[in-house]
């Protein structure tokens, strides 16, 4: 077990390090990493400025070792568009993003766990097809376009929600549900599935047997069994909600990290894109690890094979 | 029972039931999502025939005019014009050549790359196998739009290096599942007495284990089809996809976001287009799972 975590700690690590090499090699390669560091139109001043930064005249490997010493000390440079330290933007705009993935992650989960529940255990009804549909549209529908229409809808017709930005309850609404939306559909199959497997064991017969009342049976022995499965894969969606918040938060102008990556790579802005990509890097890699440990730990059947 | 009675009576015909078991299958394709699909492939082929207007012809004098069924709409423009009075239906019909034709590249260069690794990581296992499949699980654990949009700004926009930077992804993808297919195969005894006479190791790849895992592989390029499409999509959405006057759906999704509430008309229907494709992909590959591949109902 110990052996089985050391060695996932240790994949995590390498995982890091590869893309901050990436990373490296991408801002060497562009182009002259001292324009690439400053802003388009800065003087000859500000770019030699930046080279004797960057240690652009010493060799590449001491350029990268001074590179990888500065990502341990958390320092990424500044922005070039305004010269606020990377970081600093960063953490500021961390908790926007992290407050709408959660809101997504309850969306989905509310959505999901009825009615994947309910569609096992009243298969082929019309409770089963309305989350066979919703399913099917949520993973066919581009999330910028479902996040306009909504848009249309609850904020333009009928002026219920407000259309953009992040403000009251009322503002995380829209966006929660459209980043919700699309990992919901996985969600949906996948509770539906492990519940039906549960539906069908031995214990599960057994309760029945002993005359427990169906909604006991179902809440309390199936349910908490097949709810494993859908744990982890909530785990695993907030990472995918990394990805779909690039997309959903420049629709709605939620000022997340998002945003903020879009908006640096309209704006040439090297030094906070390359922020944006370690961190939203490593945090992946983070829950990667998180998920695979948890697992090891709830699951002894997971033996330490690498 | 037509079929048992031919089977017994005639074996010479057995080829009549096998022909009338693959009609039968093919009656059961589901209708719409084949045929939206059909529908789309002839616009990305024949589009320019098929297109009222030239999808980057700009007519100022004619811009934001709304669709038919809209009092001043007319015929002409069947679904609006957009900002720079572009024909909307025109630009439709290109755009399913821009997604598709995207698509298709990468699935023939990921997919393509993903499949040999798969099977050369599943077939030799070992430090071999341990060594890719943390390489894969790198990849796997990157956030793709995020690592698209950085490559994009490094080295230009353009139709070859969205091509360039998804492929990896999908190779991934495909690399993990047919891994995993390529385990089961390798212990069958085939392929044991392929080894045995001395067959290369090439040829038990490529003769005994590769048909063994071909239905999986069409199966998860149908459904990848989908995703990349959103994929494309959501990277035009973001400026950083197939550059313009290029019609991609995403972009003009885009394009008419400023006008929601005085053109629906720009944001509506590239969307719709978009969901038309994915939703059809998703369920032609489910059924075709089903019909071909029904112990990956998971996949």
């Amino acid at each position: 077990m110990l052996k089985y975590i050391g060695f996932r700690i240790f994949q995590a690590l390498l995982g890091l390090w590869f893309i901050a090499t990436l990373v490296f090699i991408l801002s060497r390669s562009i182009g002259d990493p001292a324009e690439v560091f400053t802003a388009r139109n800065s003087g000859v001043d500000a770019r030699e400025i930046m080279a004797a930064k960057l240690g652009l005249d010493r060799p590449v490997h001491e350029q990268y070792l001074k590179f990888l010493g500065q990502l341990v000390r958390l320092d990424l440079g500044d922005s070039v568009s305004n010269g606020i330290p990377v970081t600093q933007i960063l953490v500021e705009r961390m908790p926007a993003t992290f407050t709408l993935g959660l809101v997504a992650l309850i969306f989905a989960l509310a959505l999901s766990l009825p009615l994947g529940v309910l569609g096992a255990v009243y298969r082929d009804s019309a409770i089963d097809w309305i989350a066979k549909v919703l399913a099917f549209l949520g993973q066919s529908m581009p999330p910028f376009w479902s996040g306009i229409m909504l848009i249309i809808l609850f904020a333009v017709v009928w002026e219920m929600l407000p259309p953009a930005g992040k403000g009251g309850w009322q503002s995380y609404i829209l966006p929660g549900f459209t980043l919700g939306w699309g990992v919901m559909a996985g969600m949906v199959r996948l509770v539906r599935s492990s519940m039906m497997d549960v539906l069908d064991s031995d214990y599960v017969a057994m309760a029945r047997a002993k005359g427990l009342p169906e909604a006991v049976v179902i809440g309390k022995h199936a349910l908490r069994n097949a709810l494993l499965p859908v744990l982890t894969y909530s785990s695993l969606v907030l990472g995918a909600f990394m990805n779909g918040s690039v997309v959903v938060e420049q629709v709605f102008a939620w000022p997340g990290i998002g945003t903020s990556a879009v908006q640096s790579v309209v704006r040439r802005d090297f030094p906070v894109i390359q922020g944006v990509v370690i961190v939203f890097g490593s945090f992946f890699i983070l829950i990667n690890l998180f998920v695979d440990i948890l697992y090891a730990v709830i699951d002894p059947r997971i033996k330490y094979t690498p | 029972m037509a079929n048992t009675t031919m089977q017994t009576v005639a074996p010479a015909s057995a080829w009549l039931v096998r022909v009338r078991s693959s009609l039968s299958v093919a009656r059961r394709v589901p209708k719409i999502p084949t045929a939206v699909l059909l529908v789309l492939m002839i616009f990305a082929l024949f589009g320019q025939w098929i297109a009222p207007h030239s999808p980057v012809a700009v007519d100022m004098a004619n811009s934001f005019a709304p669709p038919v069924w809209h009092e001043e709409g007319t015929a002409n423009n069947l679904l609006g014009t957009d900002k720079l009075g572009r024909d909307i239906f025109s630009r439709l019909i290109r755009g399913a050549r821009v997604s598709l034709s995207l698509s298709l590249f990468v699935i023939a260069l990921g997919g393509g790359v993903g499949v040999a690794l798969g099977l050369i990581s599943g077939y030799a296992g070992g430090k071999v196998d341990a060594v890719m499949q943390r390489g894969i699980e790198v990849i796997l654990a990157m956030p793709t739009i995020l690592v698209a949009l950085v490559f994009v700004f490094a080295v230009g926009r353009s139709f070859e290096s969205v091509i360039l930077i998804l492929s990896p992804f999908l190779a991934a993808r495909f690399a993990r599942i047919v891994r995993g297919e390529t385990l089961s195969v390798r212990e069958r005894d085939f392929v044991a007495i392929a080894k045995v006479i001395g067959t290369p190791t090439w040829m038990i790849l490529l003769r005994h284990i590769l048909p063994n895992v071909f239905n999986t592989i069409i199966v998860l390029a149908t459904l990848e089809v989908g995703h990349l499409i959103l994929l494309e999509s959501s990277l035009s959405f973001l400026g950083v996809g197939v550059p313009p006057p290029q019609p991609a759906w995403g972009l003009m999704v885009a394009d008419g976001r400023e006008f929601l509430t005085s053109a629906y008309w720009i944001t509506l229907f590239p969307g719709l287009c978009i969901l038309a494709a994915v939703l059809s992909l998703n369920l032609f590959g489910d059924w075709l799972r089903d019909t071909l591949d029904p112990r990956r109902r998971q996949l």
